[in-house]
């Protein structure tokens, strides 16, 4: 009967230590994902990073030659303006001589 | 199963179960871990896009309001050319035609008058060109009636030939210390102020 005991003790001794061995390496797997995870990480990091930033680039360059292009816009008004005014001028030259030569006569009284 | 053998299998069991939550566990932390850093990379974004935003229109700020203010100079200077233009060939127009309009004798005799009258002294000098000279000959006796009436005495008028080609007349005191310039391109200069805004008004509305 003792002999017995001692055998069921001896194996659940082993079974402890056994559970204890899956425990053991249940934890330096654990370390390990957690570790795999952290270099994920930084990876994530570093490579979102940097798409982020030639995102950025790709933004600048786009609003840039958004505003290069209403600046454009504004230049092309301009030379129209400059052009309708050149028209305008040279439709009410006759009138604006003729209006001035008429001040110069109203002098005589 | 023996009883030793249900023992065993429960503490293996149970060891199991103890390394399945380890690595559930280790799996969650590494799924926040991972979170964490896409977060990370998320706010990076926001605040990057922000601040490039900012930037961005500061510039479109400052580009759009020089380019603008570009643009109202360009116009500006644009109109004033124009006006400047048109004075000039109205000048031009008004040199070359003022004598052979029909209302130029009458021009004449006001501004010699006025010169006269402006002077206010009982001797002068009208130098005027030789062609001006003929025709002031002619209303000689206007231009008399015409100041005596105004300063209530009759100066002495002497007319006096200019060998420049002017148009109008310049009045002096004999001695010639002081001078009325009347002749036309003298008139165009001092009327230039009023006939620009003239031009300007006409032509731009303004």
């Amino acid at each position: 009967m003792m002999l017995s005991e001692e055998k069921i003790l001896a194996a659940l001794e082993e079974a402890s230590r056994e559970a204890e061995r899956t425990i053991a390496e249940a934890y330096r797997k654990a370390k390990n994902i957690e570790k795999e995870a952290e270099k994920k990480a930084s990876e994530i990091i570093e490579q979102g990073m940097e798409q982020v930033r030639k995102e950025l680039e790709e933004l600048e360059k786009k609003e840039l030659k958004k505003i290069e292009k209403e600046i454009k816009r504004i230049m092309e008004e301009t030379e129209k303006t400059i052009k309708d005014l050149k028209k305008k001028a040279s439709e009410k030259k006759d009138a604006v001589m003729k209006q001035i030569v008429e001040m110069l006569k109203s002098m005589v009284g | 199963m023996s009883e030793e053998e249900k023992i065993r299998e429960a503490i293996l069991s149970k060891g199991r179960a103890k390394a399945a939550e380890i690595i559930k566990d280790a799996e969650r932390r590494a799924e926040a871990i991972l979170e964490k850093a896409r977060r990370k990379v998320e706010e990076y974004r926001k605040a990057e896009t922000e601040k490039l935003m900012k930037k961005i229109e500061a510039e479109r700020t400052r580009k759009i309001s020089s380019a603008r203010f570009e643009s109202r100079i360009k116009i500006l200077e644009e109109k004033n050319k124009l006006i400047e233009s048109l004075f000039e060939e109205t000048r031009s127009y008004i040199l070359s035609n003022i004598r052979s309009s029909e209302w130029y004798p009458a021009f004449l005799r006001r501004i010699t008058s006025a010169s006269i009258i402006t002077l206010g002294l009982d001797e002068v000098v009208v130098h005027a060109s030789k062609e001006d000279l003929k025709l002031l000959e002619k209303i000689r006796d206007d231009i008399i009636e015409d100041v005596s009436k105004s300063l209530g005495f009759t100066p002495s008028i002497t007319f006096k030939k200019v060998n420049a080609p002017t148009i109008g007349v310049k009045v002096s005191s004999s001695d010639g210390s002081i001078v009325v310039n009347n002749t036309v391109e003298a008139i165009l200069e001092k009327l230039k102020p009023k006939f620009t805004m003239l031009i300007a008004k006409t032509l731009f509305g303004e």
